[in-house]
């Protein structure tokens, strides 16, 4: 037998058995007691093509996204906020928007840090409802006594150059603010102990007018 | 030698031409390489040989599928939708199942006005990490977003209106899942 027919022949056996295979994995996926068990398949069943694992910034459309800035929080931890259009197939996010009826296209902002991301989304055009998109992020809870970490990121209309949040103590905390319009604040650790959280984000021109004064409420 | 000068003598001996056994040569190729007759038992050797490495060349691709099929997978499920959420009323999914299904995100959607708050809570119910928006949709999941980050500890995803109206939020949990039929390892 020559070399070829080996090869030949192994070929055909080695389809075969990968059809074996692919027929009894058929088999189980038809089987409805090797389902996973669920509370609602509903979406999980629209989505049932294998994925890779997806980098945090896939939940952006390449295209759309740009780092716009970077930040230190008070445990020395890196927080970095990409902006961006919300990607299509970033199906943890498009699957709740299409079942609340939300049609309309997302401009996003992605924060990165310290194991964690997250994504905080609202309908373009950006700024239409209001000067910022933010989201508050925290580490522990859920009562705010219980917080290890809180801080507040996002983006905000290029015509805002100072941000201040104010704080359910009655203080105020300024925000840093980068060049392309991203912003970040944090509450110190005793603030965090008084259960302190920040109940609004204010927004000053240029000139020190008070743009917009937005309860996070 | 001598089976082979007596096997010989009896095809001589049956008035066959001067046979060719195994092993003899019998002339050259066009390369001038020596061609040799292969015997049967040599045959069936090699033939042996061909089997077995067919037959581990199948075992392998055999493998590397059930491999393929066992792989795990990033789906969500929505485990609140259609219904109404008062301010400081919340949602939460199951929890993590060893070996059946690893939380890896947490996300809502909503018509704005409202705000949601969305988290991964561990075992012990403590709020790991949580975020809250008001534009109408926002999401919290583990970076990098790898199996080994989903399966570092048992949670679940949760989210609750933290604003001040009455929402028709949906919430969902993204989780790895084994892959289609394959049920729970």
């Amino acid at each position: 037998m020559t070399m070829r027919r080996v090869v030949l022949l192994t070929v055909v056996l080695a389809a075969l058995a990968a059809a074996v295979g692919a027929g009894v994995a058929s088999s189980r996926a038809d089987d409805p007691r090797a389902a996973v068990p669920t509370p609602n398949r509903q979406s999980a069943a629209a989505s049932q093509t294998p994925a890779p694992e997806l980098p945090a910034h896939a939940a952006l459309i390449a295209s759309t996204r740009q780092s716009v800035g970077t930040f230190k929080t008070k445990k020395g931890d890196q927080v970095e906020l990409i902006a961006g259009d919300l990607a299509p197939d970033f199906d943890l996010l498009t699957t709740v928007l299409e079942d609340a009826k939300v049609t309309t296209q997302q401009a996003c902002v992605l924060d990165r840090g310290n194991g964690y991301a997250g994504l905080s989304c609202a309908a373009k055009p950006l700024f239409k409802r209001s000067l910022v998109l933010y989201s508050t992020t925290a580490a522990g809870g859920p009562a705010t006594t219980e917080y290890t970490e809180y801080y507040i990121s996002g983006l905000v209309h290029p015509k805002v150059a100072r941000i201040e949040a104010v704080t359910s103590a009655g203080g105020t905390v300024a925000a840093d603010l980068s060049g392309k319009g991203a912003f970040f604040l944090e509450l110190g650790r005793e603030q965090l102990a008084q259960g302190v959280i920040v109940t609004n984000l204010r927004l000053y021109g240029a000139n020190g007018a008070l743009l917009e004064d937005r309860s996070l409420k | 030698v001598s089976s082979r000068s007596s096997e010989r003598a009896r095809l001589r001996a049956d008035g066959a031409d001067p046979p060719v056994l195994a092993g003899d040569t019998f002339g050259t190729t066009t390369n001038g390489d020596t061609m040799t007759r292969v015997g049967s038992t040599e045959r069936r050797v090699r033939r042996y040989w061909i089997f077995g490495i067919a037959a581990l060349a199948s075992v392998f691709a055999a493998l590397i599928f059930a491999t393929a099929a066992l792989a795990w997978f990033q789906t969500q499920d929505l485990y609140w939708s259609g219904g109404t959420r008062a301010p400081g009323q919340g949602a939460g999914s199951l929890y993590d199942h060893q070996g059946c299904w690893y939380a890896y995100g947490s996300s809502a959607g909503w018509q704005v006005p409202g705000t949601m708050t969305v988290a991964l809570i561990n075992a012990n119910g403590n709020w790991v990490r949580s975020k809250q928006e008001s534009d109408g949709g926002v999401v919290v999941f583990v970076d990098p977003n790898t199996f080994a980050g989903a399966t570092a500890y048992d949670k679940k995803a949760h989210c609750v209106n933290s604003g001040s109206t009455t929402l028709t939020p949906s919430c969902a949990r993204g989780y790895w899942a084994p892959s289609p039929g394959e049920g729970c390892a």
